[in-house]
């Protein structure tokens, strides 16, 4: 559990903002540009962002829209480069952000599973081996070989969690995602998620659901303007997000 | 904290790498993800013709199609000298291979944003897999020139060479024209609307529907246009491969075979390292 497997030093991200005719006219002239107008307008979506996460720990984050929970997430897993501060990992975390993404509507569901099987790493062989256990899952059979495009929403929602299921990350990290699909298949697809968040054992989550961060998690970080607000012990603060406590009065586990 | 900051299998993700070191990155990443190249690759051709009654046959009707309608506008109506089917179809499927390969390149992220937004893998991947499938296109493509040189007499000589290494130039260029724009184009549209005129002007600049000779030579020695009009490198590449195919010696100096091959090269490395340093940049402001 002592094992830093990911930790946030110093984190910053700022965003250049468009500032119309202006910032063309900055990217096109450079130093002069910048003279006349004005260097770029930035937002800062994150700053100052500090903690590390440990083997085995599981770790939830809140925090209200525009937060920077998900972009937060986006550098966690390394699709984001700080502008400011590094992201330290010993491993390869896999973000579990929306299903079915990089998915080929031209392309049949089978094609689409060894596509997905192919960017996580895992051999056209093997996932043909898995393949009726994951037609299984996904109830698709004798739709696999038609194209994704001929598939309702629930079809699409249905092989996008499948793809998950070959997977096994040693870190997870989930963006809202718990549930997908019809109410049976969804039920089956939290059931899944459940399953990976067991293997993976290590998992940064974001949720609105703070009954089950602080049923699940060690450790909640709360984010408020892209800032760490509070971190430590769930149930504190997850108090300290509705105002009930100071972020002082949480304890660190 | 700052204890575990030293902990040695530590490493910084998504780093950034010294500008010089592009070239080197994308070596190593190509080779290290050819697999997951491999399926995009599939994908990207399963993707061109699915729904298409013909599929695949399309690979040799486009150019078929289109050099039929150059053929009858430009070799019939202005007369014809006996090669120039064969100039005429080669140099159009060469010239759409470096189209399609540097602007495949310059959409990379923009085209997959959807994906590099949620998963992270290195994004020249996008791009590689773009000139695999344009090169793979272009081979299939090329079997329409077989006949052609059949009908042409075609014999395997020492100056057949310059056809493949026509086709390596022109892959240089177009794919390091590609690195070095995709990432402006990624923040300002303007750079691939631009581009779009530059390709056509190239297009006719270039020796796709006439030659350089037939057009000047009778009136002015080659020595005195040679050097100016071939200081295009696309235009070396073009004469290197229709000369080849045709089995006789270009009217292009070694000296310009030298320059487009270095112009290119260095456009290719400058392209790399222009993409690797700014990429991750970019993708937060798209």
């Amino acid at each position: 559990m002592n094992e830093p497997l990911i930790v946030a030093k110093d984190v910053g991200l700022s965003y250049v903002m468009s500032d119309g005719y202006k910032s063309t006219i900055r990217s096109l002239t450079g130093p002069i540009g910048k003279k006349i107008f004005g260097p770029h307008r930035q937002y800062s979506a994150l700053s100052e962002i500090n903690f590390t996460l440990h083997r085995g720990e599981m770790l939830g984050v809140i925090g209200k829209n525009g937060s920077g929970k998900s972009t937060l997430m986006l550098c966690m897993a390394g699709i984001f480069r700080p502008t400011k501060g590094v992201v330290l990992s010993s491993v390869n975390p896999f973000l579990l952000a929306g299903v079915g993404t990089g998915y080929s509507a031209s392309l049949t569901g089978r094609e689409n599973l060894v596509l997905y099987g192919s960017m996580l790493g895992i051999p056209e062989s093997d996932v043909e081996e898995m393949m009726p256990e994951m037609i299984d899952f996904s109830e698709l059979h004798e739709f696999i070989d038609e194209p994704m495009k001929t598939y309702s929403s629930g079809m699409k929602a249905r092989l996008g969690i499948t793809g998950l299921a070959s997977f096994k990350p040693d870190v997870l990290l989930i963006d809202e995602v718990l549930g997908v699909g019809d109410p049976t298949f969804k039920e089956k697809s939290q059931k899944l998620i459940m399953d990976m968040i067991e293997h993976a054992s290590t998992v940064m989550i974001v949720s609105q659901s703070f009954n089950l961060l602080i049923e699940m998690c060690d450790r909640i970080i709360l984010l408020d303007n892209g800032k760490i607000k509070a971190i430590g012990n769930p149930s504190d603060v997850v108090d300290v997000f509705f105002d009930r406590k100071e972020p002082s009065e949480v304890s660190p586990k | 904290m700052r204890n575990e900051d030293n902990h040695p299998k530590l490493k910084q993700l998504n780093s950034s790498a010294p500008f010089f070191s592009g070239p080197s990155a994308i070596i190593n990443n190509t080779a290290k993800y050819k697999y997951m190249i491999g399926q995009f690759v599939k994908r990207d051709l399963k993707n061109k013709y699915r729904g298409s009654l013909l599929g695949y046959v399309w690979s040799l009707l486009a150019p078929i199609l289109q050099c039929l309608v150059y053929y009858l506008l430009i070799v019939l109506w202005r007369g014809g000298y006996a090669r120039k089917p064969l100039w005429l179809f080669g140099g159009i499927l060469l010239y759409g291979f470096f189209r399609d390969a540097s602007k495949g390149t310059t959409d990379s992220l923009t085209r997959n944003l959807g994906l590099i937004k949620k998963m992270y893998f290195p994004r020249e991947i996008f791009a590689i897999s773009n000139l695999i499938s344009q090169f793979i296109i272009l081979l299939l493509s090329m079997i329409v020139l077989i006949p052609l040189l059949f009908k042409y007499g075609f014999e395997v000589n020492r100056y057949t060479l310059l056809a493949p290494l026509g086709i390596l130039g022109t892959l240089i260029l177009g794919q390091g024209v590609g690195w070095l724009l995709c990432c402006p184009n990624s923040i300002h549209k303007d750079v691939g609307l631009f581009m779009r005129y530059i390709y056509t002007g190239l297009f006719f600049a270039s020796p796709i529907l006439w030659r350089y000779e037939d057009y000047f030579g009778p009136r002015i020695p080659v020595s005195y246009w040679e050097p100016y009009l071939y200081a295009n490198p696309l235009a070396v590449f073009l004469s290197l491969f229709r000369y080849g195919l045709d089995g006789t010696p270009p009217p292009v100096s070694t000296h310009s075979v030298y320059v487009a091959f270095l112009t290119s090269s260095i456009v290719l490395l400058l392209g790399m390292c222009v993409f690797k340093k700014y990429e991750a940049g970019v993708i937060q402001s798209i």
